[in-house]
């Protein structure tokens, strides 16, 4: 089964950024852990291959974001497994959020049943000031 | 004293005398600044139950320690008064030059009662203050005001002034600050501007040359070195597209008012998005005062019928309030919008939640075309422009909108009540009161009213923040309450403090309080300073008559859940809203009531005020 993912960081000096993977499921019901390995997994093969210009970027800390921004260099990954834990452990700290079809998951363990049209966004906000 | 001149300026209009007074260093440690000298003023000097529009109602202009001094973000002037919307206590703060002037001309607080005979102006100096006749100026725009006042006084002088819709007493009128070096300051919210124009006052000038002297200007270094790297961090979107960048991320999470809280989630949210304003109209970033964030921004609208316009970027809250809620992404007819509320100084938070909820009783029929004289109808930019200017003059259905939506839904019935959006009568902004709990029992509880500066959104949009549970949220509701009010008697902005100093209470507030002052004061020494405004502040509103039944949320958000988006469902039930009410006033040591006890206010030295509340 075929899966988009879209990743939206919000609040970057450069606006809203969103990109999207690609991800060829072999089941339609997965852990919400399974299917962040499943999508850094993908991002960072393209990366590696160069048919992405870098990490969508949800589990960096704002630091490392902006400071992506600011030199306009994306952030390149590092070993697979090291990344797919860093986003695992950014998940559970609640560092971006998991929204599939308008519901946030906030449980890592949660089992997600999934369709091709199911809606997946990784969000990340931001520090921002509340107006 | 380090940090503080020691003065007050007492002004009468009514007989055009002045006094200047002092305050100790006791005084000082106890209230701050800000809005801990604007309250503590008022609840001494105001009789309760006087009307605000009243010549016996008082405005005092205050500013705090840390004003016009390298602190960034002391750049706030705060006006508290009795709110002609509320008949509340009330405070509302700008920006740009005019508060660190007013610290120059040796005043951390002026009062201002009584009512000119004519049309006047107040110009504070190092020695006083001059009444002059503003007969002229009447009638003027606010920028006019402003430029004519500066000129004809000369030197460094800065004018805050309100424009017709003060002097026609809207309710909700404000008053305007034109820094032309940079960054202009709106005082926006509680109708202040209406307070203004009841007592004939045109405007306030401030000029002078004192030097406020800091006791550890070292101290200062290092703080600022601490704070530098987080708030460049928690600024950095703020800085590039000012708070209009809320308008996408707020959206997202299905937070955004739209139709007069019809919904939540604007399918057309990216055409009035930061983004998509600042790649049409971004002329240039204004800045207050010594601000390192910049959060500013001039447009100039250069497409469709309002190309030519040049104004101020409307704010987060303003896209909000004449853009989704009224269902208009005409972006030329928002900046116009903004750009004619200023000039005729009015708040566009209560304007535009206001309009919304007249369209909404017009598409309900609850108010028909015999008493608007046309159709009001959701999208109709040009409309909402013409019904600007009419509520500044009060002319036809204007004369009803300038009272507000609550004084107009009294005159529809009962059932225009379900469609408000409002809290004590203050018209609510752009933070959800559904989606984000802690928004739920801080405006049910705020001093303000519908306000969310006194218990802040800001740390409730972080994604470890649970927003959907009401546990925890009457403790952060007390917590950042005292936040705020620490941080409005610094006269810190909101933007600063939050993102540098931290947005809750916590050892940088000491060591900035300390650092300029000489002060030896603890983090629970802070932390009384804040508890004890924000219950003088509660004990103001009880003696007006508030208890719990008006610590209340609007109908819509207590009944109708939110129909669509990623927080659907979600609203805050009277159940619920009660058990938060039950926790939050034992929490602050208040009777079942929401009245403070004596324990409770002898403990916080407000011994006075014990037997005073009823």
């Amino acid at each position: 089964m075929q899966l988009t993912v879209t990743t939206i960081i919000f609040g970057l000096p450069t606006g809203q950024c969103t990109s999207r993977v690609c991800l060829t499921l072999p089941v339609a019901t997965l852990t919400v852990q399974e299917l962040i390995a499943r999508k850094v997994r993908q991002e960072v093969e393209e990366c590696l291959t160069h048919q992405r210009p870098g990490l969508s970027g949800e589990y960096l800390t704002p630091e490392e974001l902006l400071q992506a921004a600011g030199s306009a260099a994306s952030v390149m990954p590092g070993a697979v497994a090291d990344e797919v834990m860093r986003a695992q452990q950014a998940f559970a700290a609640r560092a971006y959020m998991i929204v599939v079809d308008n519901r946030r998951i906030w449980m890592p363990h949660e089992k997600l049943t999934l369709h091709a049209k199911t809606q997946v966004e990784f969000i990340k906000i931001l520090p921002l000031v509340g107006g | 004293m380090y940090g503080y001149h020691g003065r007050i300026l007492h002004v009468n209009l009514t007989n055009g005398q002045t006094h200047i007074a002092t305050f100790d260093e006791t005084f000082a440690q106890t209230y701050l600044g800000g809005n801990g000298f604007a309250i503590r003023l008022l609840y001494e000097r105001l009789a309760p139950g006087i009307e605000a529009l009243s010549p016996e109602n008082m405005l005092v202009f205050a500013v705090g320690p840390a004003t016009d001094t390298p602190i960034p973000g002391a750049t706030r002037c705060f006006i508290g008064t009795k709110s002609p919307l509320t008949g509340l206590f009330f405070d509302s703060t700008f920006g740009g030059m005019f508060a660190a002037m007013q610290k120059r001309a040796g005043f951390e607080a002026i009062t201002i009662t009584g009512r000119a005979p004519q049309p006047v102006y107040l110009l504070v100096h190092e020695d006083g203050a001059d009444i002059k006749l503003a007969t002229d100026l009447w009638g003027q725009y606010t920028r006019e005001t402003n430029h004519t006042i500066r000129d004809r006084e000369q030197g460094e002088v800065e004018v805050l002034s309100i424009g017709p819709a003060g002097e026609n007493l809207v309710r909700f009128a404000c008053a305007v600050h034109s820094w032309d070096k940079s960054r202009d300051g709106v005082a926006g919210r509680g109708g202040l501007g209406a307070v203004m124009g009841a007592k004939h006052l045109k405007a306030v000038a401030v000029t002078g040359n004192r030097k406020t002297t800091v006791a550890h200007p070292d101290a200062i270094k290092a703080l600022l070195n601490d704070i530098r790297e987080p708030m460049k961090v928690g600024t950095a979107g703020l800085k590039n597209y000012g708070t209009t960048i809320l308008v996408n991320i707020i959206n997202k999470i299905g937070a955004l008012g739209v139709r007069n809280l019809q919904t939540e989630y604007y399918d057309k949210a990216n055409e009035i998005s930061g983004e998509t304003f600042k790649e049409a109209y971004f002329e240039k970033d204004t800045t207050c005062f010594r601000c390192p964030v910049a959060c500013g921004k001039d447009f100039n609208v250069t497409d469709g019928a309002y190309a030519g316009t040049r104004w101020k970027m409307p704010e987060y809250e303003t896209i909000f309030a004449l853009g989704s809620m009224l269902d208009n992404t005409h972006k030329g007819s928002i900046v116009k919008a903004n750009e004619l509320c200023d000039q005729f100084g009015m708040d566009t938070i209560s304007l535009g939640v206001t309009l919304a909820f007249a369209f909404e009783c017009y598409e309900k029929g609850l108010l028909t075309q015999d008493r608007t004289g046309r159709a009001l109808a959701f999208g109709d930019y040009h409309t909402v422009l013409e019904l600007i200017e009419a509520t500044a003059y009060r002319r036809g259905l204007g004369n009803l909108l300038a009272e507000g939506s609550v004084r107009l839904a009294a005159q529809l019935g009962p059932e225009a009540n379900k469609y408000l959006y409002a809290v004590k009568g203050l018209e609510m902004p752009a933070h959800s009161a559904r989606v984000l709990k802690g928004m739920s029992i801080g405006y049910a509880t705020a001093t303000r009213g519908g306000s969310h500066h006194d218990t802040r959104p800001t740390l409730q949009y972080a994604t470890d923040h649970d927003n959907t549970t009401p546990a925890g949220k009457p403790e952060f509701a007390v917590k950042n309450q005292h936040f705020t009010a620490v941080g409005d008697a610094l006269t810190q902005c909101r933007f600063v403090s939050e993102r540098g100093f931290g947005g809750m209470l916590n050892d940088n507030y000491p060591r900035l309080i300390n650092s300029v002052t000489g002060w030896n004061l603890s983090l629970e020494d802070v932390e009384r300073i804040g508890e004890r405004i924000w219950n003088l502040e509660r004990a103001f509103n009880v003696r007006e008559g508030v208890r719990r039944s008006q610590d209340v949320l609007p109908y819509r958000v207590m009944y109708e859940p939110v129909p669509e988006g990623m927080h659907k469902g979600m609203h805050c039930p009277p159940d619920e809203l009660n058990a938060m009410l039950d926790a939050y006033y034992a929490l602050r040591g208040w009777t079942s009531e929401g009245i403070p006890t004596p324990e409770k206010l002898q403990s916080l030295g407000l011994g006075a005020v014990v037997g005073q509340l009823g």
